[in-house]
């Protein structure tokens, strides 16, 4: 049997009929990861503990005392998680050194189902990028062609996937963090809806934006790790109590009875040629697969990023004032602390900790908050948001589904962006809109550019109306058919 | 130069000359404001990470400003988006890790308490 | 108030710490006393990507000091972000509210020198408390055990206009926190804390001056010695001609001054937003009728009651209602006795004193109400006589042990059989025939001796009003 080729319940269901064992999984990913992860660099560290997890696993499984959805099977995660006991970094320098006492909700629920956390995965640093160029770990490249970027911010998480260096892994989602770098890479990326995934004990970003969700090799993965993970969290009060319905056993291809929205938006002077085509064909797929298809707007889209950037920013001002250098994690060196003047210490350990990324955002919110600046960006830009709600609202009395591309164009070249922060922030003109509405939304992919870089389609669903989304995704994975194409020899 | 931001001691800013100095932009994100928001943020910035960060500060929120075109008379800032219901927690005591636990990761400690610069 | 040609405009902000056995947003213990650090927890530390979930005792115990102080309950208040960096915050920013606070618009009324005082309450917000930091000159000691600890922000106007007043405000304040029991008001250990804006203006001047804020006072008594000394310094500043600086200062109870504690170079700008990790707090219906309905009756209320229904003049009903539980005590012993100006009187005498001298609360108190009241019950019977009171009550406060046992162990019966008292006054008539001859002669005065004698015959035991009318009969 061949890992790289068996889903997640084939595994877990082997580890269970002690057809294979965990510790060969792990020792399997591991030495993918010894022989392909020097030239991609998706992962930050690994947990030097997976094999003996594994091992007490299979033996538990012997002497029949065990179960779990994930039993045995080992997920990468984002180095956004916090894991107890394992470095922690969020790909930046201020938190380097830093070693979590409690894992966040979402690891915990993974381990509680018996799967083990294989190591911790590249991303930009705080989740903030779309190329994983900012982290502090250096940049994680593109398997399919490596002069290029993976996306991001959980670039590792959707490359380690592509290279098959993990079975599943755990990304997030604040602007397109899960489904921009799963489109680049060629994996099924899926962000739930927001209040659906506890984010307690993931390194804060944006709040009121961010969502764990899987990044996976199909759709059926996607949907039961995003099972596994939902469900309210009595430490995190914006989890909502909604039950949990049973996504990967629901999944259907046939999409009769379902509206189908093509955003009418999404036809931009900016699109490339190649991501057109693709998102044309995935709008055929999901039509043969009995949907109805009907056009949707959501004009105020092309304000998504200004209040996207604008509400991130301010959230992150707040939310990395923590990072300060007392309680862990990063002190700039000092050779006394007599006589110290307290700003001097914040100031400079802050300005190493931190790369210019995180700063230009940090500076960027304190300046949205700031005295006589607050009305005018961030309370107009929740302001605008909420219009931007209003619409996605009546689109979806319009349809179950909204199909739109992920990224204007495919993957870009590793430097290309970096100098011009405006453009890269154009990037998520696509994907931001989602996250302001609080929306599920997935990647899929679904082709290839003439450069042979992978190309996702982008489904937008209605607030907890996952099932309808991954049906559809379901739909464009069957008429897809990738599975096998992989840029790795297999 | 008469701001007091603070520096980065490996960017020696006596070193630039005044007149060789670039112009900033002096709408949105001029000198001044970058450091009144460089300390603000409790950031040490160097000269050139000042100018960089003024200019493309400055060219994104020329951008972002486009969203003042909206008409949002009236309407009430959306916070959280999804509707979630509300629900506190009971009073209850939980004590789950060790002082330890707490205080391992700290820069600089004395016993169970964390040092820092004299603050007075 | 005229101060030299001026008045002093005075607001308080009163920092209630909520009387929660866990944390405003984490289940972190509250105790005092406890080690470095220990009461902490991820969430406290503000470590990365932990939450705060907010505790419903918190919500409880701020709606009833609101209800209590006569304000409105917003049905949807904010939680909202003051960011600045300082060591004792962990997170690099407060969780407070701002614009959308719990409580708004009550009004607080006392009586300062026999004149009622009503004073407004602009709003009550609920915030968490940050750590605890310890200088040693060198450097500083950071303990997050007080950190997230939930307090109640009382906001005044700027109402009050005479130190006396200012003292009043917080110790009512302190008095119906305490009554609700959603705070100790311990000022030293900083569960009640004030701070006092200050500010003078000439009389008859309609705007208000520069105000300055005096922090951290330990006590009602210093708070007035603290903002007298204030307006004094105030004033001489403008006589001088010389400007106020808005600043915060501390008071020095050794110097009785206060001094500048530090000069912010420019305004702090705190960049409040909605926290986006919390949904707006929502007081639904039938908890805020059951919380309504759980208020105590309040201590003026209680006041008036006991002066216009059970008779105490308004001083003993002031000492009775100073606290809710010594009036609780006093109305279980009244209620048992059936006598209030007697149950006063014994609690504002030797309960009071006993357990001043014993350094114990009422609570505490080794005589319980019922026992007093029962007490109080055998002397109005005649059981025993008011001074032999005394004694029994010395011994039940020793001993725990109700009256009856004491009367009887003790042997203090009074003796009220006239054959029997009869039988004493005459035997102290026979001993002191001198005494008798010179009483008959016209020496009146001596009467008070055949008391005294007699009393002393019967171990203080004889109904005194019943040797009074033998020794008058006998000696005619």
């Amino acid at each position: 049997m061949n890992p790289l080729q068996m889903s997640l319940s084939e595994m877990a269901e082997g580890v269970r009929q002690q057809k294979l064992s965990s510790r060969d999984l792990v020792e399997f990913y591991r030495g993918r990861i010894q022989k392909f992860d020097k030239e991609i660099n998706s992962f930050i560290s690994l947990n030097e503990e997976a094999g003996a997890e594994a091992s007490r696993i299979d033996e538990a499984v012997k002497s029949g005392r065990s179960n779990g959805r994930l039993l045995g099977v080992p997920i990468g995660i984002k180095d956004l998680l916090c894991t107890k006991g394992l470095a922690t970094t969020a790909g930046s320098k201020i938190l380097s050194n830093f070693i979590p006492p409690y894992d966040c909700t979402v690891v915990s629920r993974l381990k509680e189902e018996g799967a083990i956390v294989l190591g911790k995965l590249n991303l930009d640093e705080f989740a903030m990028g779309s190329s994983n160029e900012t982290s502090y770990f250096g940049v994680c490249r593109n398997p399919w062609n490596k002069a290029y970027v993976p996306g991001g911010s959980s670039g590792g998480s959707a490359a380690a996937v592509a290279m098959g260096l993990a079975p599943a892994t755990i990304g997030t989602d604040t602007g397109g963090s899960i489904r921009q770098p799963a489109s680049f890479c060629g994996v099924v990326g899926f962000k739930p809806t927001y209040g659906r995934v506890s984010r307690y004990g993931i390194v804060a970003y944006a709040s009121s934006l961010d969502q764990a969700g899987p990044m996976t090799r199909s759709v059926a993965d996607a949907a039961l790790l995003s099972e596994v993970i939902s469900g309210q969290d009595p430490l995190d009060q914006t989890t909502t109590q909604r039950k949990v319905p049973t996504w990967q056993s629901q999944l259907k291809a046939d999409l009769k009875g379902l509206k189908v929205g093509v955003l009418k938006e999404f036809v931009t002077d900016s699109l490339h040629a190649d991501v057109k085509k693709t998102v044309n064909a995935g709008i055929e797929a999901l039509c043969e697969a009995g949907a109805e298809i009907v056009e949707v707007s959501v004009p105020l889209t092309k304000f998504a990023v200004p209040v996207y950037y604008l509400i991130a920013a301010s959230e992150a001002s707040s939310n990395l004032a923590r990072y300060d250098g007392v309680k862990y994690g990063h002190r700039a060196e000092f050779s006394s602390l007599s006589g110290l003047d307290l700003e001097t210490f914040y100031s400079k350990t802050r300005g190493e900790g931190f790369g210019d990324e995180v700063k230009r955002r940090i500076m960027l919110g304190t300046y949205c908050l700031s005295s006589g600046y607050f009305d005018q960006y961030y309370t107009k830009a929740c302001q605008v948001r909420r219009l931007i709600k209003n619409e996605y609202d009546s689109a979806f009395a319009k349809c179950d589904v909204i199909v739109s591309p992920v990224t204007t164009t495919p993957a870009f070249k590793i430097g290309e962006r970096v100098s011009d922060p405006l453009q890269m922030y154009m990037n998520d003109l696509f994907t931001t809109s989602t996250n302001l509405a609080g929306l599920p939304g997935i990647s899929v992919p679904f082709g290839f550019s003439v450069d042979r870089l992978p190309i996702g389609v982008q489904l937008t669903g209605a607030p907890f109306a996952e099932q309808s989304l991954l049906n559809c995704a379901s739909a464009l994975e069957v008429a897809a058919n990738l599975k096998g194409v992989v840029p790795y020899e297999s | 130069m008469s701001s007091d931001r603070p520096r980065d001691p490996k960017n020696n800013s006596q070193d630039v000359v005044e007149s060789q100095k670039p112009q900033l932009n002096q709408q949105l994100f001029n000198q001044e404001t970058i450091d009144k928001i460089a300390k603000l943020s409790r950031l040490a910035v160097s000269d050139q990470q000042a100018l960089a960060f003024s200019q493309q500060l400055a060219q994104a929120l020329k951008h972002f400003e486009e969203i003042s075109t909206v008409e949002t008379g009236g309407i009430e800032p959306l916070i959280t988006p999804t509707q979630i219901e509300n629900w506190t927690r009971e009073d209850v005591v939980d004590r789950g890790l060790s002082v330890e636990d707490m205080m391992a990761n700290a820069p600089e400690r004395v016993g169970n308490l964390f040092k820092v610069p004299p603050v007075v | 108030m005229n101060h030299r040609g001026y008045e002093s405009v005075i607001g308080i902000e009163v920092h209630v710490q909520l009387k929660t056995v866990s944390k405003m947003f984490s289940g972190d213990s509250t105790t005092f006393e406890a080690e470095d650090n220990r009461n902490t927890s991820p969430i406290t530390m503000g470590m990365p990507g932990t939450l705060p979930v907010v505790n419903k005792k918190a919500i409880e115990f701020s709606v009833k000091t609101g209800l209590a102080l006569g304000c409105q309950i917003r049905p949807s208040s904010v939680f909202a972000r003051k960011n600045y960096f300082y060591p004792d915050l962990p997170k690099g920013y407060q969780i407070s509210q701002y614009d959308q606070p719990i409580c708004e618009h009550g009004e607080l009324t006392f009586t300062v020198d026999g004149r009622e005082k009503t004073v407004s309450i602009t709003r009550a917000h609920m915030e968490e408390d940050a750590g605890k930091s310890t200088h040693y000159g060198d450097y500083t000691l950071i303990n997050y055990n007080r950190a997230g600890i939930p307090l109640l922000e009382v906001v005044s106007g700027p109402d009050m206009s005479s130190p006396q007043e200012a003292a009043e405000y917080g110790r009512t304040i302190r008095q119906i926190v305490r009554y609700l029991g959603v705070c100790d008001g311990n000022l030293e250990e900083g569960s009640l804390r004030c701070d006092c804006n200050v500010s003078v203006r000439k009389i008859g001047v309609k705007t208000l001056g520069t105000k300055v804020e005096i922090k951290n006072i330990n006590s009602f008594r210093f708070i007035e010695k603290a903002i007298e000394f204030e307006i004094e310094r105030q004033i001489d500043l403008v006589e001088r001609g010389e400007k106020i600086i808005q600043e915060t200062r501390l008071y020095d109870p050794d110097k009785n001054k206060t001094f500048s504690m530090r000069t912010k170079e420019d305004a702090q700008d705190y960049r409040y937003f909605p926290d986006p990790d919390q949904l707006p707090v929502l007081v639904a219906a039938e908890d805020l009728e059951r919380w309504k309905s759980e208020i105590p009756e309040l201590p003026r209320a209680r006041c008036r009651r006991y002066v216009e229904q059970n008779g105490l003049p308004e001083s003993d009903a002031n000492v009775l209602t100073a606290e809710k539980e010594v009036a609780d005590f006093f109305e279980e012993t009244a209620k048992y006795c059936g006598n209030y100006k007697a149950a006063s009187n014994w609690i504002m005498t030797e309960i009071l004193r006993s357990l001043n001298e014993s350094g114990k609360t009422v609570t505490e108190s080794p005589v319980s109400p019922h026992h007093l009241g029962e007490m109080i019950v055998l002397i109005e019977k005649g059981t025993i006589s008011g001074k032999i009171g005394k004694t029994v009550f010395a011994e039940m406060w020793a001993t725990g042990k109700d009256p009856q046992t004491v009367i009887r162990e003790k042997n203090l019966v009074q003796i009220s059989d006239s054959s029997s008292i009869l039988k004493i006054v005459e035997d102290v008539l026979a001993t002191n025939p001198g005494q008798v001859a010179d009483y008959k002669g016209g020496r009146t005065k001596l009467f008070g001796f055949f008391v005294g004698a007699v009393m002393k015959a019967s171990k203080g035991q004889a109904n005194p009003d019943l040797v009074n009318q033998i020794l008058k009969e006998k000696l005619g």
